[in-house]
């Protein structure tokens, strides 16, 4: 069964959460939002953007209350986008903005009202108002993320959201363990990761993601009808000679086999997504494939679904700007797929019910370098999108672009700025539209509550 | 595959896993080889001599844009490129945190892990390489911005060498090694002694052997054995330091390396998962396969997450330091072993041993498999697995698992040569045989 509108999750959940608690069997149930109740489907999609993506050249200011275009251009000097060539977006809150050339498709989605934009958000563990609450804290205290401006670190934390300590799990796993019990019972593929760069986001301490290649699941091929490799497969599957690392092989080897073979089936049942998504696009790939698993939840008796795509190659030392390997053609991978995914699930009769937004370690110093690259930084800019939205704007600020003194953000002097806005407000609020009640916001969120906005409002 | 200088290729292979270049970003190949040959070249020479090398390799040069990295420009507005400069410390040498001489973190008074180095450490050491390019052709000169030149080291161009003071890493350095570098000294000698601070920072002996450990032995060494292998590294037994046979001889010796060549001795915590080209070399290897380089195996490399020499980034295909979801274990390799990779590597072997008529079997035209000595010894299904116990798993495969493949051995009704593929598929899609202890 699929739900229109918001307000018929909000009629329907009533009703069902209202006969549950009359029998007393609220359980976990009596957790989750009234207005996304079990027996809708609702899908979050992690765009992540590998490397930390330079999203003051996705989105650049025009002409804002703050500044305007010549701000930018003089502080980015020979990476600046030329005025002309920018795609403009006017938000609703004021101001208007320059996409990236390379994103028609975004403008077109921000300006039907499709694709939110967040300025500035990046990770925290309080909030840092400006560079003299930054600096009253030593490098290494429990109140700044550790080791800001490194990949590895910067990836775990904004995929685990737990900026100064260790977590094994990822939000999108917490998220998927925790309404678990209320809309997946019994389903498969509770959180869905393409092959290849499985980050943490996924992984949570109950539920572990399926994993699924681009061209689809491969199922055993070796087999077949010997019944002698059959019985030798399965008690291989289950042989424990005491190593942990032999026990984790299997089990994984386990989830590839019997996960490969369900999927296959099902998606071999349906018809084919007519919505044409573009050639020799990696995360427009991965992208059709969460489009086809999202047509097939019921059969996977799944009410909520978590995915995470991966594009790479955004860690812009050098030659940023450079047509064929630079930043360019990856903005038009990611706008062409972000659209071609909508559209999928417009065909679906699914948009209402499906949010993509991206995700990256990090933004990139305002200043270049001298190979007109830019280096690490910390706040960034972001993209969320899908029917839900409620787009055609610009959330929380988007901050200065001059650099050094002059700019209360920039804590290195080339342009590396504190976030306005933390990760966990932005997931809090993806996790509320999908059904997390906000007094339970920190079993999924451990800091969140660090944080008094709680909801940034792009989805209503 | 075929060459006799296999540990030398483990170690350079191992080398090109923590040193990383990529492909994704150097696309005009020409570096890579000259690159990975270099590695071959160090990998039993001193470790200084490596860090040196890989600073100055082309490939590395455009990796991680050292290549052309310019002094800031006359108002600042302009800085270094970063990015050598971080990754060198945060993967090549020292890592985010101080360490133990055994491996594990250095805690503060409040139990925090303690950062090696911070943003301006990382500044500083952005200039100490500015000033280089690639090296002119025979009898040119050096030209800023010049093209890439694969056969020679990068060359230094003084005029855009940053040459200010610069503050280096903090810790208690030996005589002769610096922790700041004053104003006015030549890109060469900035260098040298930018990579002398590093290399003697006590973080590099158990950072390194630790890795080199979790590439050729196991994953979860115990802190005595990091701590034995760092020793070495930070004194061969006659005073010097990063003597690379020293250290490898070290890690391969030791008694925890030892341990599993006698049965029943396996712990918990050992093993190390093979990593796709591994097992695909291991088991070639041990079946006296005939590969050439027409073989087919880069694409089945690509499909299991590790397209050779084309990581998605400087991170490598896998982090030293991931842990098997809901085992609570380090395994780096599990990272790229996923549930789709598991069953690709079974129907890897499935189709490299699938010709069903022929004792002969070829994958593609490089690579083919001879079974007949193994078919002669299929009338006996004992016999046989006992073989493939003592090609495979050095004889030492636990009874359970030598009788799963004894009776479906016994149960294959395929015919000899079908029996030698079957207990071959399940001897290989097993854990036990992943998992390489």
């Amino acid at each position: 069964m699929n739900y229109k509108t918001r307000r018929d999750f909000l009629r329907i959940g009533i009703k069902t959460l209202t006969a549950a608690t009359a029998v007393g069997a609220i359980g976990k149930f009596g957790a989750i939002n009234a207005w996304a109740a079990p027996g809708s489907y609702q899908a979050m999609v992690c765009v992540y953007l590998a490397g930390g993506n330079d999203a003051h050249n996705m989105v650049v200011p025009l002409a804002t209350a703050q500044q305007n275009y010549a701000t930018y251009a003089t502080s980015r000097q020979g990476l600046a986008l030329a005025q002309g060539s920018l795609l403009p977006i006017t938000a609703k809150s004021g101001g208007t903005y320059g996409l990236n050339p390379m994103m028609p498709e975004l403008q077109g989605l921000f300006t039907a009202g499709h694709a939110a934009i967040l300025a500035n958000v990046g990770m925290l563990v309080i909030p840092l108002p400006d560079k003299n609450a930054y600096n009253q804290y030593p490098a290494g205290s429990p109140s700044l993320p550790v080791n800001l401006f490194s990949h590895s670190d910067q990836t775990t934390q904004w995929q685990t959201a737990q900026p100064n300590g260790v977590s094994s799990t990822g939000w999108g796993g917490r998220l998927a363990d925790f309404l678990q019990n209320g809309y997946n019972s019994g389903g498969q593929y509770p959180s869905v990761v393409n092959d290849g760069g499985c980050g943490q986001f996924c992984t949570g301490a109950q539920t572990l993601p399926g994993v699924v290649p681009s061209q689809g699941p491969a199922g055993l091929t070796g087999i077949g009808n010997d019944i002698a490799r059959q019985q030798g497969m399965q008690q291989l599957l289950s042989f424990d000679n005491g190593l942990q690392l032999v026990q984790g092989a299997n089990s994984i080897a386990n989830r590839g086999i019997s996960q490969s073979a369900l999927l296959n089936n099902l998606l071999a049942s349906v018809p084919a997504l007519q919505t044409v998504f573009p050639a020799g696009n990696p995360l427009a790939d991965q992208m059709k494939m969460a489009a086809r698993i999202i047509g097939v939840h019921a059969q996977l008796g799944l009410g909520r679904q978590v995915f995470f795509c991966n594009l790479g190659g955004f860690d812009t030392h050098s030659a940023q700007l450079n047509a064929y390997e630079g930043q360019t053609p990856l903005l038009q991978q990611l706008s062409q797929a972000v659209s071609a995914f909508y559209n999928a699930t417009v065909e679906l009769g699914m948009a209402q019910n499906v949010t993509a937004f991206t995700a990256s370690e990090f933004g990139r110093t305002v200043m270049p370098n001298g190979n007109v690259g830019t280096d690490h930084a910390w706040g960034s800019h972001h993209i969320v999108v899908g029917g839900g939205v409620v787009g055609g704007d610009i959330y929380r600020s988007y901050p200065l672009l001059t650099l050094g003194a002059a700019n209360p953000l920039d804590v290195t002097g080339r342009g590396s700025l504190i976030p306005t806005t933390a990760v966990e407000q932005y997931a809090a609020t993806l996790a509320q539209w999908f059904g997390v009640a906000q007094a339970n916001l920190a079993s999924v969120l451990p800091n969140v509550n660090n944080f008094a906005v709680q909801n940034l409002g792009f989805l209503g | 595959m075929n060459n006799p200088d296999q540990l030398r290729q483990r170690v350079a292979f191992a080398l090109s896993e923590i040193m990383v270049t990529s492909i994704t970003k150097n696309i005009w190949t020409s570096t890579t080889a000259p690159f990975e040959e270099m590695l071959m070249t160090d990998a039993f020479s001193n470790f200084r001599q490596t860090l040196n090398d890989v600073t100055l390799a082309p490939a590395m040069g455009q990796f991680l844009d050292m290549a052309n990295n310019s002094k800031a420009n006359a108002n600042n507005t302009i800085l270094p490129n970063e990015n050598y400069a971080r990754e060198v410390m945060q993967l090549f040498t020292i890592g985010t945190v101080l360490l133990n001489p055994d491996g594990s973190k250095q805690l503060d008074g409040s139990n925090n892990p303690i950062a090696t180095y911070d943003q301006s450490t990382v500044a500083n050491f952005a200039k100490v390489y500015t000033g280089w390019t690639y090296a002119p052709v025979a009898g040119g000169s050096v030209v800023w911005g010049a093209y890439i030149n694969p056969s020679a080291p990068m060359a230094p161009y003084p005029p855009m060498h940053d040459t200010t003071a610069k503050t280096l890493l903090q810790y208690t350095a030996p005589a002769g090694v610096f922790t700041a570098l004053p104003a006015g000294q030549s890109a060469q000698t900035d260098l040298a002694e930018g990579l002398d601070n590093i290399f003697n920072h006590p973080n590099v002996g158990p950072f390194i052997s630790k890795q080199l450990i979790q590439h050729l032995v196991k994953s979860n060494p115990t802190p005595g054995y990091v701590q034995r292998v760092a020793a070495v590294f930070n004194n061969n037994g006659l005073g010097v330091r990063g003597d690379m046979q020293a250290v490898i001889g070290a890690i391969l010796l030791d008694a925890e390396a030892r341990q599993n060549d006698q049965p029943g001795m396996t712990q918990a915590k050992d093993g190390r998962l093979q990593e796709p080209i591994l097992f695909l070399a291991g088991f070639l290897r041990a079946m006296g396969a005939y590969v050439d380089n027409t073989n087919y195996f880069a694409y089945d490399l690509f499909n299991q997450n590790q397209d050779i020499y084309n990581a998605p980034s400087v991170f490598n295909y896998f982090s030293p330091g991931y842990q098997v979801p809901t085992f609570g274990i380090g395994g780096p390799e599990f990272q790229i072993y996923t549930p789709y990779s598991s069953v690709y590597r079974d129907n890897l072997v499935s189709n490299i041993f699938s010709a069903y008529s022929n004792v002969i079997n070829s994958y593609g035209p490089g690579t083919t498999v001879d079974l007949t000595p193994f078919v002669a010894l299929a009338g006996s299904p004992q016999t046989l697995t006992d073989a493939l116990d003592l090609t495979l798993t050095n004889g030492l495969a636990p009874a359970g698992l030598k009788n799963i493949i004894l009776n479906a051995i016994t149960a294959e009704n395929g015919g000899n040569l079908r029996r030698v593929q079957t207990g071959l598929y399940l001897m290989l899609a097993s854990s036990y045989y992943n998992v390489w202890n």
